[in-house]
């Protein structure tokens, strides 16, 4: 049982996520029946479910919230923008009743919900008998899909010969396969069946006798059978204009017509839709089964489900093994590399291939779009705007970028972060926004796309920009950068990630609780990833994200340096040098000058093998350090190197310079390079 | 994978460091490898000796002898890794530390096990559980979990 309700957790979590995106599209579609029928359908069955399971305060609010867009399908209001930040923070409410042990505490906020449920029902829609008549609305939205004046009902006689198992063909997908075209009511026919003793197991001796309720034509139904019109006896013939499978007369009718071979002429458009009327009763109490192919149009309401759920849990193994696999591979890499044994070599190259197909394969899986998380944004964008009087209009492109399920988890944080400060700093009031003629409306713009096996994604908005005289004299102030400091605009926009700026001059209730932009920026790199900022004065900010698509593999290159091995992740990495001792100045500033550029470098034989002598050839790496190059200068450049990231453990979480190591295909190990935190360490 | 610790057994398992006889509960002990090529991390404490691959994951090495306040000595043929699994912050965690020998496996009772002398010598008793006598030679029981908590302390346990 309780494994039960964690599942329906999981399921209200997710009507929590489609009810808000519903609202969050209602705000702008306010006619959008579609939308509120699917509002209300999720209401239901969380109504339903919920009292089932024993959640039942959580049942309870949602019935009358229920009742509330009953107001709204019914067509006897229009939803207005009250409605919908009422119904967003019952939602949030909602959210803590998903107990089943409920405290004093649960029983008052779901009073609360309920009575300003009510008081907003009543304000909407003052006749009180309306209000409980959910029930019977229900039954009317099932009764009515029936009525499909577009349905034709057929009868299908299927006959197959004795021997249809012989080719392998199993009758019953054909009528599965019906059964998804239409409404069926199917009836098996065992008159063949001879005495036990003669029954041949391989044989079929089964006929069917189906009618279908359809909008499909005649052609659509003799193609289910096409591979079989040979060894079965197929007739269909046209019953009747109309869905009429649940008249029992007309069908009763049809198969008397059918025993005495006479003809039987189709029903008639009106004909059939007289007999709906009488039988409107019957039809309306039947359970149908087409539910899944009503064509909607609104993306929102698009129901039907191509998709598995997966335990998360499971993927995460998935992806452990595919990793350890790709080990293996490697390590029988080195083997053929070694045994020279050409018949060798053709399954290596072939594992090889197929392992790097189903890592992709395995990445793919893990990958989710920025979208899923994108009602988020839209929530704090609505919410915050009302709060701060803005009014701001969300942007979005590129959302379906995907990115590996763990990333997209620890970057919502930082972006809500970054979202909430363009709101708050960012997009002026409107008076400020009126005086610069820009405008009334703000405009914060999320674009996501690919780059290499970078993720960018770009959060920018239209306000008053940064200022860097003024982000200087604070950073001075700060005591972070000295008054002789001289620094780049670049250099000074990226002060605000630093600890302890706050851009704000009065600390808001919005953003500014302390936590600033570097905390933003800690975890960006945390994840292997960058944050920069671009911006001009009054005109607009720009927060760019870069991340990698997975953290659990790198494309990297092996180097090496004395006797171990180095991976630098390839993300990082511009161009690979061959350097000699001469070219390495040591003099007061450690630079190598490469295609005519002065580029600091950290030779990593020096600072990593001090016993060891300097071979005098070695190679530059240089990899990108914010706009800037720096060189990692090591031994040798081995290969390129797909790299399966180990942690090296809790023990040694004081070692940041190296995000983890890499097993070798001969089983030694590669330390992996944070570029960036060995960078900040040597430069 | 690291198994639940178990505790409570009366078994421990002893071994050399210098001139000392050193014991670790049996449950704590889950393997005994030979030495092997060890990955040097470069910036890290002295005593951290490196990395190795263990069975596909990546098994920190420590040095038992620095760790311990010992003078650093060549390695012997009887110089092996001790894979101990320790707790920290809640995690059992895979953790080798370079041993000059390994003996054998004893059983002390509570009673036979005397609390550490808080003076003289040098030990601190913070890191031990107790010391307890096998044929009048002292052997001290460590508190694993403690040692590598306080990986920066470098363990003042002996003073030859």
């Amino acid at each position: 049982m309780i494994l039960f309700q964690e599942r329906f957790k999981e399921e209200v979590r997710e009507y929590f996520e489609r009810l808000e995106s519903g609202l969050l599209l209602l705000e702008h579609e306010p006619e959008n029946f579609q939308v509120i029928d699917e509002i209300f359908r999720i209401m239901h069955s969380m109504k339903g479910s919920g009292g089932m399971f024993g959640f039942d305060l959580l049942s309870d609010v949602t019935h009358d919230l229920e009742s509330l867009f009953d107001i709204f399908r019914s067509k006897k209001m229009q939803v207005n923008s009250e409605v919908i930040s009422f119904t967003l923070s019952s939602i949030d409410g909602l959210q803590h009743l998903l107990t089943q042990e409920p405290t004093e505490e649960h029983y008052l906020l779901a009073k609360k919900l309920k009575e300003e449920a009510v008081m907003l029902i009543k304000k909407l829609n003052p006749s009180p008998a309306e209000i409980n008549s959910d029930e019977n609305t229900n039954e009317r939205v099932v009764g009515n899909r029936p009525l499909d004046a577009n349905q034709i009902t057929y009868f299908i006689a299927f006959k197959p010969n004795e021997n249809i198992f012989e080719n392998g063909t199993n009758p019953l997908y054909l009528i599965d396969e019906l059964n998804a075209l239409g409404e069926c009511n199917t009836q098996m026919s065992f008159d063949q069946l001879p005495d036990l003793m003669q029954l041949d197991p391989g044989k079929c001796y089964t006929t069917w006798e189906i009618f279908i309720a359809t909008t499909e034509d005649i052609e659509t139904l003799q193609d289910v059978f096409i591979f079989v019109n040979d060894k079965a006896t197929i007739e269909i013939e046209k019953v009747s204009t109309g869905n009429v499978i649940h008249v029992e007369a007309i069908l009763a009718d049809f198969l008397n017509t059918r025993i005495n071979s006479e003809t039987w002429t189709p029903l008639e458009p009106e004909l059939a839709e007289d007999i709906f009327q009488e039988d409107e009763k019957t039809v309306v109490l039947t359970e149908t089964k087409q539910s899944g192919e009503t064509p909607k149009t609104a993306a929102f309401s698009n129901t039907t489900v191509d998709s598995i759920r997966v335990d998360s849990q499971k993927i995460d193994q998935y992806m452990n093994l595919v990793s350890e696999l790709i080990t293996a591979q490697s390590r029988l890499d080195m083997l053929s590399l070694k045994l020279h044994n050409s018949d060798l070599e053709l399954i290596t190259e072939s594992i090889e291939k197929i392992s790097r197909q189903l890592r992709d394969n395995a990445f793919d899986m893990s990958l989710i779009p920025l979208q899923s998380i994108a009602v988020r944004f839209k929530r704090l964008i609505h919410d915050l705007s009302k709060t701060l009087d803005k009014q701001v209009e969300l942007a979005t492109d590129g959302l379906d970028t995907e990115l590996d399920k763990s990333i997209i988890e620890k970057l919502i944080e930082p972006l809500l972060h970054i979202i909430r400060n363009s709101l708050d700093h960012g997009i002026e009031n409107k008076e400020e926004r009126a005086a610069k003629s820009k405008n009334e409306v703000g405009t914060i713009s999320i674009k996501a796309s690919t780059v290499g096996s970078y993720v960018q994604i770009e959060i920018s908005d239209d306000g008053r920009g940064l200022d860097a005289a003024k982000i200087r004299t604070k950073a001075i102030a700060k005591g972070i950068i000295t008054e002789h400091d001289k620094l780049s605009e670049y250099e000074i926009f990226n002060l605000i990630f630093e600890p302890g700026f706050s851009t704000s001059e009065l600390v808001t209730d919005v953003s500014g609780r302390g936590v600033g932009l570097d905390v933003v920026r800690r975890k960006v790199q945390e994840m292997r990833g960058s944050v920069e900022i671009e911006s001009e004065l009054n005109l607009f900010t720009k927060f760019i994200l870069k991340l990698p698509l997975s953290l659990s593999i790198i494309d990297g290159l092996l180097t090496r340096v004395g006797d171990n091995y180095y991976v630098i992740p390839s993300s990082a990495v511009k161009k690979i040098f061959m350097v000699n001792q001469q070219m390495l100045k040591k003099d007061f500033r450690q630079v190598v000058e490469l295609e005519g550029n002065q580029i600091p470098y950290m030779n990593m034989h020096e600072e990593f093998e001090t016993e060891l002598d300097l071979p005098e050839n070695q190679y530059a790496v240089t990899v990108s350090y914010g706009n800037q190059s720096f060189g990692l200068v090591v031994d040798e450049v081995v290969r390129e190197y797909q790299a399966v990231i180990k942690s090296l453990g809790k023990l040694l979480n004081s070692q940041d310079i190296f995000s983890g190591a890499s097993i070798l295909g001969n089983g030694q190990l590669a330390l992996v390079i944070d570029t960036n935190k060995i960078i900040q360490k040597y430069s | 994978m690291a198994s639940e610790i178990i505790s409570g057994l009366n078994s421990y398992f002893t071994f050399r460091i210098g001139s000392e006889l050193f014991a670790v509960n049996i449950g704590n002990v889950t393997k005994i490898l030979g030495l092997t090529d060890i990955t040097k991390v470069p910036n890290s404490p002295r005593y951290f000796k490196g990395i190795i691959n263990h069975f596909g994951d990546v098994l920190p090495v420590f040095d038992g002898r620095i760790k311990f306040g010992f003078t650093e000595t060549e390695y012997t043929k009887n110089t092996c890794i001790l894979v101990l699994v320790v707790e920290i912050e809640g995690q059992p965690v895979n953790t080798g530390v370079i041993v000059d020998s390994v003996e054998k496996v004893l059983i002390f009772e509570p009673e036979q096990i005397k609390s550490a002398p808080t003076v003289g010598k040098g030990f601190n008793s913070e890191f031990i559980l107790g010391i307890a006598t096998v044929q009048s030679e002292f052997v001290i029981i460590l508190n694993v979990d403690k040692i590598f908590s306080e990986e920066e302390i470098n363990l003042i346990i002996a003073v030859e």
